[in-house]
């Protein structure tokens, strides 16, 4: 007895100081995408994991390699779908049967986890689906499943416990707000990146600060008048893309895109001519009401390539187009006020034609690989 | 997002992050998701993949328990070896499976004491330490000379900061227990609470008759005096007692936790990493190598630590307030939010380590919060000498 107490006590003292996430926590990553009444998706169990639960290291020798968990790939498939019952509506047991297919490898930041590949069909297709976990149930209380479910092109996250209460997630309408936001910072996302339309924007833009008198360029004098002349070439450019996109994403209007993209790349080419030798000077709103329409079409192909269906179609083609305008609307901001400040300088009688040229090449650039390669 | 369905897991010391700032959670997840690599089938069967934990004796103990459910004897002894490995490793798997174990045991009326005890100590080393502490008082209601039970109750009260209570805990240990125990207890209860001096001699004079002291009691002898040494400023004592102390306990990642500080403390990097290197599974070593890898030049573990960290935040996992407090002020350089999470574990947490990052956190930030450790030092009459100096 006083040995015991003279071993165990002392051993406890030592604990107070430990650390109490010197690692993390058993985690498993579960990874599902609903669509319709098919369901796949893939599981991350780390085999540390798998060892505890049924034995991995056939060998015990303390070191579990590719071929001691391959071998046991059916018995790992019938743990793991053992322990994670999925189901619509009301019935979490017996709705969606799920199959295992490939066992692969993943690191992950603390080891190598078993990836197991799932799928599977629901009797029905449900507005709820309910997940009862219970992996790792009886011998780690805190092991947690971090879920990350797709369904109709938006995402949630759950933690799941493992005491195999059935969490449910709704997968019909909530997440059409979220999914909404994905579309408009998608709209950002390319009106940032794809940078050909703000640069056919600005050579209508750059000009607006300026007038053009026996062949120079001079400052306009009122704020008032470069401010109502962006604002004309701005409405324009959002109205005429407005219109193709909707177009094109009803499936009206479709062309091919290598046309597509070949024909805004031209459009740059042309607004940067328009600077070096202007041929439109004061209704510049002209060409952006015109070209903006190519440049819809444009538009619409990505939009298509985000994954659109006859649900979200509304949804999706309001928030892109909110997204473009406002990345667009952002850049004019934060551009045009500092051009107006320095329109009386003779750096920017250089540059209009100087940044002209240099855009006037990116286009042809543009257009011959577009041509060739798209 | 939506705050997660299950119960808390910890107290205070340990705050669910994910609630609490979700949109940051959305961003981290959405990185983590884009720095994995993909799936892959390895190309040997050869190929090692994982080194998991295994003794013959655990094995044993797992087929008896699953053989006979109603084994307490196995259950037991089994949750010392998980305790002890949890200890080795700092994984709180090991905490979990303890609970596991024991979990069909603690729920009944007449609970074991040494299940009660055990039971205890692992819900005390992931923090969990309300639930500890009333399992702890059952244990002593059934037994009230348990000198266990007494000892992990002190442990406890002073990771709290109630430290009259602690050393009132480690006096029922006298004449039930090892004197050399008892003595160790009011000694390190004592040097938190003015008497920080005479503490450290009279724990030198127990530490010097080793007759029969078991190499887990000596190290943890060895480590006090050197945590003792540190707030004395003698550091070239301290580093005597830690080196000491790992010579009776190689594997005791906390000491070298400890030591590493010794020498950042020192402006010794290139010591930290050479103690630590290889160590990186430890999330508390990494940041130490993180921190001195700051002092260097580097970003390879610093990196690695925040991938980590991400992943804890992702399961909505508690983390350990002191330690990211640490790497938010040492490696971040963000004394406003070092200070916030040092604040929060100063609530609930009052060892020499919570102490010393709140000072320097607030100091750092040049908040007032450090009016209210100075005056919680003065009323406490506890002694650091780590505090006057710029972090």
């Amino acid at each position: 007895m006083i040995r015991r107490i003279l071993q165990w006590p002392l051993v406890t003292l030592l604990f107070a100081s430990a650390a109490c996430f010197a690692h993390k926590q058993s985690d498993s990553y579960l990874t599902l995408s609903v669509n319709g009444q098919a369901l796949t998706g893939q599981w991350d169990i780390a085999l540390r994991d798998l060892d505890f639960a049924i034995g991995l290291d056939a060998d015990e020798n303390g070191q579990i390699t590719w071929g001691e968990v391959r071998q046991r790939r059916d018995a790992i498939a019938a743990y793991a779908l053992e322990h994670l019952r999925i189901g619509t509506n009301s019935d979490v047991n017996s709705t969606c049967p799920l199959r295992a297919g490939e066992l692969l490898i993943d690191e992950h930041v603390d080891g190598n986890y078993a990836v197991l590949e799932l799928s599977g069909q629901c009797a029905a297709s449900a507005a709820r689906i309910g997940i009862s976990y219970s992996l790792m149930a009886g011998v780690d209380p805190n092991h947690r499943g971090l879920l990350d479910l797709r369904s109709n092109g938006a995402g949630q996250s759950r933690v799941l416990v493992n005491d195999a209460s059935p969490t449910w997630l709704q997968i019909d309408r909530i997440e059409h707000w979220q999914q909404f936001r994905t579309f408009v910072v998608e709209g950002v996302r390319h009106i940032w990146l794809g940078y050909d339309h703000i640069l056919f924007l600005f050579t209508l833009l750059l000009p607006a600060v300026v007038i053009r008198k026996q062949g120079a360029w001079h400052a306009r004098a009122s704020l008032r008048e470069s401010a109502l002349d962006i604002v004309e070439v701005v409405t324009a450019f959002t109205l005429a893309h407005s219109l193709t996109l909707a177009l094109a994403a009803v499936g009206v209007l479709q062309l091919p895109s290598r046309w597509v993209e070949s024909a805004i790349a031209f459009t740059v080419l042309l607004g940067a001519a328009n600077i070096v030798y202007p041929v439109v000077r004061e209704r510049r709103w002209l060409l952006a009401l015109g070209f903006g329409l190519i440049h819809g079409l444009g538009f619409a192909s990505v939009l298509a390539d985000l994954g659109l269906t006859a649900g979200n179609l509304i949804q999706a083609l309001v928030g892109f187009n909110a997204g473009v305008e406002l990345g667009q609307l952002a850049i004019v901001l934060a551009l045009m006020p500092f051009a107006f400040m320095v329109r009386d300088t003779s750096f920017y009688r250089l540059l209009l034609p100087g940044g002209a040229t240099v855009i006037g090449c990116l286009a042809v650039y543009w257009m011959v690989t577009r041509a060739v390669t798209l | 997002m939506t705050s997660s369905p299950h119960p808390v897991r910890n107290d205070a010391a340990c705050v669910r992050w994910r609630a609490r700032f979700p949109g940051l959670a959305v961003v981290l997840v959405i990185m983590t998701g884009a720095a994995l690599a993909a799936p892959y089938i390895p190309a040997s069967d050869s190929t090692v993949l994982t080194q998991v934990p295994v003794t013959s004796q655990v094995q044993r103990l797992r087929r008896t328990l699953a053989n006979d459910p109603a084994n307490l004897d196995a259950a037991l002894e089994l949750s010392r070896a998980w305790l002890s490995a949890g200890r080795r490793d700092g994984d709180p798997r090991f905490f979990s499976y303890v609970q596991a174990t024991l979990a069909s045991w603690t729920g009944r009326q007449d609970a074991p004491v040494d299940a009660l005890i055990l039971m205890a100590t692992a819900l005390q080393s992931t923090h969990r330490f309300a639930e500890a502490q009333s399992l702890l008082e059952r244990a002593l209601q059934l037994d009230p000379r348990n000198a266990q039970a007494w000892l992990t109750q002190a442990t406890l009260l002073q990771v709290l900061g109630d430290f009259t209570a602690a050393e009132n805990a480690c006096r029922r240990l006298i004449g039930i227990t090892d004197q050399r125990i008892a003595l160790a207890c009011i000694a390190s209860a004592q040097s938190m609470h003015g008497k920080l001096d005479s503490s450290y001699r009279a724990l030198q004079r127990v530490a010097q008759d080793d007759t029969r002291m078991d190499t887990s009691v000596r190290s943890w002898l060895l480590g006090q005096l050197g945590e003792m040494a540190v707030r004395l400023d003698d550091g070239d004592a301290a580093e005597r007692h830690f080196a000491a102390a790992l010579l009776a306990n190689p594997d005791d990642n906390y000491l070298k936790g400890e030591l590493a500080d010794l020498y950042l403390r020192r402006s010794q990097p290139a010591a930290v990493i050479e103690l630590l290197a290889g160590l990186e599974a430890q999330d508390a070593l990494l940041l130490r190598l993180a921190i001195a890898e700051r002092h260097l030049g580097g970003t390879r573990w610093t990196s690695m630590y925040e991938a980590r960290y991400r992943e804890a935040l992702r399961d909505g996992e508690s983390i350990h307030l002191r330690e990211h407090a640490r790497y938010l002020l040492e490696v971040r350089g963000d004394a406003m939010a070092a200070l916030q999470a040092a604040e929060r574990n100063w609530r609930v947490q009052r060892e020499p380590a919570d102490i010393r990052i709140y000072w320097q956190a607030a100091t750092a930030a040049r908040s007032d919060s450090l009016d209210v450790i100075m005056r919680w030092a003065a009323a406490n009459g506890y002694q650091d000498a780590t505090l006057r100096a710029r972090p």
